[in-house]
């Protein structure tokens, strides 16, 4: 279908067409978030379980900026 | 789990989280808890799936521009061979984008979800977080449920509505149900829903307890059940299929709850008012499924029976009911996608209330659909049409949309026979259906008269009904409510097409003209060369009595006449029509009385002239022969009486006599021309002339049979044969007997002086014989032989003679005079001016005074009723 070197360019181009879909849908993910993400759903993690994964995390990031107290709290919790 | 990955996803909590240190440890357990939960399964959908679940996500959110870009950016995405797994990036994408938007919303409920932690019921609580409140009943009323443990399922948990709560009033249930739906509180049939759901999962439905502890337990028989098996029966039901829980109740032909479930007074009234969509959608299905009406009617059991009209009819409504299944298939697509889409959306729970709302147009369309089934039963064909054209009145617009849709479509047979009909004449019409209807075993002649005809009941009843005489027929009408317009000019300009085709086709054709002229010539005696010499060859032939007549005798003397006249310049063709034909005979008539021309009409020229007006025309042909006979009769009396006054200078005692003959001679022929005159040009030339008329600005066949039929009327009219001069007609035949008498007089006359002649003659020879031979020239007895006859020739033949014409005389006059009367009191003012030529100098005015008011409209009013005759 490709060559290798015209695979790293589709690598690349493909990454950009990700991070727009993921701006589209208004993930608010960052780059090196999409990426680590896009690697482990080609691992095969359960996507769905994965996005709460990162959910949660972003709840604990957001917890802990906005008030340091329940930080604690939701860490315990999970 | 792989290392790899179990690294990425450290990286990924460090770096999300932004905590690196041991404090990170707890979330990356979490992490991994929650990914080793649930193994994937989404490699089992296509990424199509959830691109599409996307779009209309997006779509959902009225951001059209995104789902485009979207859509184009996952076709490049489709074209890259990088990615292995696209269905679960997409997957992922879809999810943290749901859970995204739950998260903006309500972040503001965090802490009670914690519960959810720490009841270890991790699933489904991102979506929560969108809707407080069911959350919140949720966790209330949650037991450590059986299908607890699915976390990967999106959260479908309950729909907003689904927390109402579950009254026991089983009650109310015997409220009076509406239309078609009826809920009663009968029957056995336990819904137990959750084995009853067939497709869903089972974790799609929290069951809910009964609300309230303490109704709950005053009815323990009663049976809760979740809105949403409530509403996949209401579905079911508006397919015109029983439900678990509503079932059809064949009694009275609807629907009724079962007993044993438990629901609010409000909720049966929505029940109710919703299955009344599915009584009404089964109505039309049934309707559809015979074929198209006519229930209770043998015809149905043959579906084609039923006719094209009704077919299309339903055609009509299945394409009406498709468009409501299609809604249908969507609300169930919501239920089965309910789940996908967080409740908080706008379009993503389906409730029973929803449900009123989303069947308000349906209902009222299928309302209107099932008006219409009940209109189209039992009728078929233009009656059908007819009957639902009516509901086009329907004060309703949206009911007259639907209607005029329906009709539309159902007309589409009885437009396309229509066209049919008036562009190529030809008529399809294999159900009886259309208003013409054609009878095949009508013969060529009466084709234009009896071969359609209209079927009044299934004229099509319109906005307007058009007339107009058609191809082959007189009338028809037309309807149609948009095409109305259009139809009707349509059907003028065919008309007039057709029309002006019809008439070229029998005018060049078929020769109209020609028959025509050919019918005057010969029949009403225009050609005058040739009657008359067909009247003197005829003439030996006719005296005789009427058995002794052969046809074929008479048709070589016409052939002869034909060919001695200017006739034989006519067309073979019209010739070979003319024909002797002999009426029926009565004892004691002469060749005159049935002897008649005929002209054969077949074929299309029949259309025109039809039985009844060839009959008028032999009607026409044997008052116009007769008038002919006698002034023919008159001229040989008069050429006989040039002889007769001749010999008769010699008998001077018969100059009176004679004198007499001649004088009542040329009164009648003074009658007979003028009568002549009158039936030429009063009368035929008249109406030929206006027929020729009527004729050049004919526009249609059926103008011209109008024409025709006028002008046969103007003359019958004028030849005193209609019923109303009857009375003159009789007297006319007098005058013709006391012609037939002068005749005998006059021959009687001829007679007498030849033989007195030659007596005379023979006497005077007689004498000259003698005195040759020496003899006396006569002797006394001789000379007493010869006075004595010549005494009883003055005596007795003479006055015989003149009483003779006297009384004839006398009879005459008389006959003139009642003649002229009722001449004068007829109503066509052409006689009267024939009364007037008859009586030029005035002779019978001065007999009769009556004759000299006879125009006043006092002598008129007061003459009435009496008798003309003296």
């Amino acid at each position: 279908m490709s060559t290798p070197d015209s695979s790293v360019v589709t690598a690349k181009e493909t990454f950009q067409i990700l991070m727009e879909m993921s701006k589209l849908l208004n993930t608010r993910l960052d780059e090196t978030t999409l990426a680590l993400c896009v690697r482990l759903c080609d691992n095969g993690a359960n996507p769905e379980s994965l996005a709460k994964v990162v959910n949660e995390l972003m709840r604990v990031k957001n917890e802990m900026n906005v008030t340091n107290t329940t930080q604690g709290r939701g860490g315990t919790g999970t | 789990m792989m290392d790899a990955s179990n690294t990425l996803l450290k990286r990924l909590c460090s770096h999300v989280t932004g905590i690196s240190d041991d404090r990170l440890a707890n979330h990356f357990h979490m992490a991994v808890s929650l990914l080793n939960e649930s193994p994937s399964n989404v490699m089992l959908k296509d990424h199509n799936v959830v691109a599409d679940r996307i779009k209309r996500r997006l779509v959902r959110e009225k951001r059209i521009d995104d789902a485009a870009r979207f859509s184009s950016l996952m076709n490049r995405l489709l074209k890259s061979a990088v990615l292995r797994n696209k269905t679960s990036i997409l997957t992922f994408f879809l999810s943290l984008s749901q859970d995204s938007c739950g998260h903006i919303k309500d972040q503001r409920i965090h802490a009670p979800e914690n519960f959810a932690y720490e009841n270890g019921l991790c699933n489904g609580h991102g979506n929560e977080e969108a809707f407080p409140l069911p959350k919140l009943h949720q966790h209330q009323d949650r037991k450590p449920a059986p299908e607890g443990s699915v976390p990967n399922t999106p959260p479908r948990s309950v729909t907003p509505s689904a927390r109402e709560p579950r009254s026991p009033n089983i009650s109310g249930s015997s409220r009076v149900s509406r239309l078609a739906a009826i809920y009663k509180a009968s029957g056995a049939a336990e819904p137990c829903q959750h084995e009853s759901q067939p497709v869903s999962p089972s974790n799609e439905h929290l069951p809910l307890r009964p609300t309230t502890p303490k109704k709950g337990a005053k009815k323990e028989a009663l049976i809760d059940i979740t809105e949403k098996s409530l509403i996949r029966d209401v579905l079911f039901i508006f397919q015109g299929i029983e439900g678990k829980i509503i079932k059809m109740d064949s009694n009275k032909d609807g629907y009724r709850l079962d007993p044993k479930v438990r629901l609010s007074t409000s909720q049966k009234e929505i029940i109710l008012k919703l299955s009344d969509v599915g009584w009404l959608y089964s109505q039309v299905k049934d309707f559809c499924e015979w074929g198209g009406s006519i229930a209770g009617n043998e015809r149905t059991a043959d579906r084609t029976a039923a006719g094209l009209v009704n077919q299309s009819l339903v055609l009509a409504l299945r394409e009406e009911l498709n468009d409501y299944c299609r809604l249908i298939a969507l609300l169930e697509a919501q239920i089965q996608d309910g789940g996908d889409t967080p409740l908080g959306e706008p379009s993503g729970g389906l409730t029973l209330r929803r449900l009123v709302m989303w069947t308000l147009e349906p209902r009222a369309q299928l309302r209107a659909l099932a008006f219409l089934t009940h209109a189209a039963r039992k009728v078929y064909g233009g009656a059908c049409v007819s009957s639902i054209y009516q509901h086009l009145r329907h004060g309703n617009p949206g009911h007259r949309a639907i209607v005029c849709k329906v009709l539309t479509r159902a007309c589409t047979p009885v437009y396309v026979m229509l066209t049919q009909w008036l562009l190529d004449g030809a008529l399809e019409d294999p159900h009886h259906e259309f208003f013409i209807a054609s009878d095949p075993t009508v013969a060529d002649d009466r084709l234009w008269h009896d071969k359609y005809s209209i079927r009044w009941s299934m004229l099509p009843t319109g906005r307007e009904a058009i007339k107009a005489a058609l191809q082959q027929t007189t009338v028809e009408s037309l309807f149609m409510q948009d095409e109305n317009c259009q139809l009707e000019n349509l059907i003028g300009l065919t008309f007039r097409e057709t029309s002006r085709h019809v008439l070229e086709e029998i005018m060049t054709r078929h020769k109209l003209m020609d028959h025509l002229r050919a019918l005057r010539r010969y029949l009403l005696l225009g050609q005058g060369d040739f009657i008359h010499y067909l009247m003197e060859i005829l003439n030996p032939e006719l005296d005789k009595p009427a058995t002794n007549l052969y046809p074929h005798n008479l048709s070589s003397l016409l052939e002869t006449a034909v060919v001695a006249s200017n006739a034989q310049y006519e067309e073979p063709d019209i010739l070979k029509r003319l024909d002797v034909r002999l009426l029926e005979i009565s004892p004691g008539d002469l060749g005159w009385d049935v002897f008649s021309l005929d002209y054969h009409v077949d074929g299309p020229i029949g259309t025109v002239f039809t039985a009844e007006c060839m009959r008028q025309y032999l009607m026409l042909f044997n008052a116009l022969w007769k008038d002919k006979r006698m002034e023919m009769i008159l001229s040989d009396i008069w050429k006989e009486q040039a002889a007769t006054s001749k010999l008769c200078r010699e008998l001077p005692e018969l100059g009176v006599v004679l004198h007499g003959v001649q004088l009542l001679t040329q009164e009648m022929v003074h009658l007979v021309h003028q009568m002549e005159y009158y039936m030429t040009f009063e009368v035929l030339e008249c109406a030929w002339h206006d027929l020729m008329n009527l004729l050049k600005t004919a526009q249609s066949l059926d103008d011209v049979i109008a024409a025709h039929n006028h002008f046969l009327k103007r003359i019958v009219a004028g030849a005193l044969l209609d019923a109303e001069s009857k009375e003159v007609r009789t007297h006319l035949r007098t005058f013709y007997n006391l012609i037939q008498n002068l005749r005998a007089l006059q021959e009687r006359l001829s007679h007498t002086v030849s033989a007195e002649i030659n007596a005379r003659k023979n006497a005077v020879l007689e004498i000259k014989a003698r005195t040759e031979a020496g003899d006396f020239g006569t002797s006394k007895e001789q000379q007493e032989i010869e006075r004595k006859r010549r005494k009883e020739f003055t005596s007795k033949v003479v006055p015989k003679l003149k009483s003779d014409l006297r009384i004839n005389t006398q009879t005459y006059q008389d006959m003139v005079q009642s003649f002229l009367l009722m001449l004068a009191q007829h109503d066509d003012q052409n006689l009267h001016l024939l009364s007037t030529r008859l009586d030029f100098n005035e002779y019978y005015h001065r007999r009769d005074h009556r004759l000299n008011q006879r125009l006043t409209y006092h002598h008129k009013r007061k003459s009435m009723g009496t008798s003309f005759c003296q």
